[in-house]
């Protein structure tokens, strides 16, 4: 290859071509995703993973609203029955984060704030999920509504499709 | 090494004592995180320096 083929992909991407390609980017996730999207990936922020997943799967900040975030961040130190408290400097940050990717798309906000703020209380989760038999949830393998990963195998990874489900016996 | 398990959650939770666990309390911050939420859970206040030197001292007899 020519110096003089290679020079138009040596050249660094303006913002006006890098702005085409996110919309390329966009435009293909928009063919290959279901109607509803089932990645709920955000930006990622290392003390989501080493705070939230300290304890539970780190629950992508999309899954519920900003009222609920910021309640839950408010009292963190009676976190469901647990002290998950932090100290102030992440508290802040956690905070923030949570804010800027909250869940916007319509089923959450459909249903702002669902009772106690919980995920799995939300009405779209109940929705989703009522296939799935009550003694399914009692499991030893299962355990809780909260346990995602249990059966959706690409949980850690924002991934909630139903392809990759697998319920455990 | 068995590993513990959350009991709500299901999430994995490593061995505690350092024998089996090398990486724990080798970070002060984190350390002192656990113990106020732990002991915050379980006796509902703050753990004094005696009783978390005693938490200490238990998990440093289990050896492998």
């Amino acid at each position: 290859m020519t110096s003089q083929h290679r020079r138009p992909f040596s050249r660094p991407c303006s913002r006006r071509c890098a702005t085409a390609l996110g919309l390329l980017v966009a435009a293909a996730s928009t063919f290959t995703l279901p109607a509803h999207a089932d990645s709920v990936a955000a930006p990622p922020l290392a003390a989501h993973q080493q705070e939230c997943a300290a304890c539970h799967l780190a629950y992508p900040p999309g899954l519920l609203p900003a009222s609920s975030w910021q309640r839950l961040m408010d009292n963190l130190p009676k976190h469901f029955g647990t002290d998950a408290s932090v100290d102030a400097a992440t508290q802040k940050q956690l905070s923030a984060w949570l804010a800027s990717n909250a869940g916007t798309f319509k089923k959450v906000a459909r249903n702002p704030a669902p009772p106690e703020d919980r995920i799995s209380k939300s009405a779209w989760f109940v929705r989703e999920h009522h296939e799935v038999a009550p003694a399914v949830w009692k499991r030893a393998s299962v355990g809780s509504a909260g346990n995602c990963a249990a059966c959706h195998t690409g949980a850690a990874q924002g991934r909630y499709s139903e392809h990759d489900v697998r319920i455990p016996k | 090494m068995a590993t513990g398990k959350h009991a709500s959650t299901g999430k994995t939770i490593g061995a505690m004592a350092p024998a089996f666990n090398p990486e724990r309390f080798t970070d002060p911050t984190k350390v002192e995180k656990w113990f106020r939420r732990n002991c915050n859970d379980v006796v509902g206040r703050e753990c004094s320096v005696v009783e978390k030197a005693d938490v200490l001292a238990w998990l440093l007899t289990l050896k492998p």
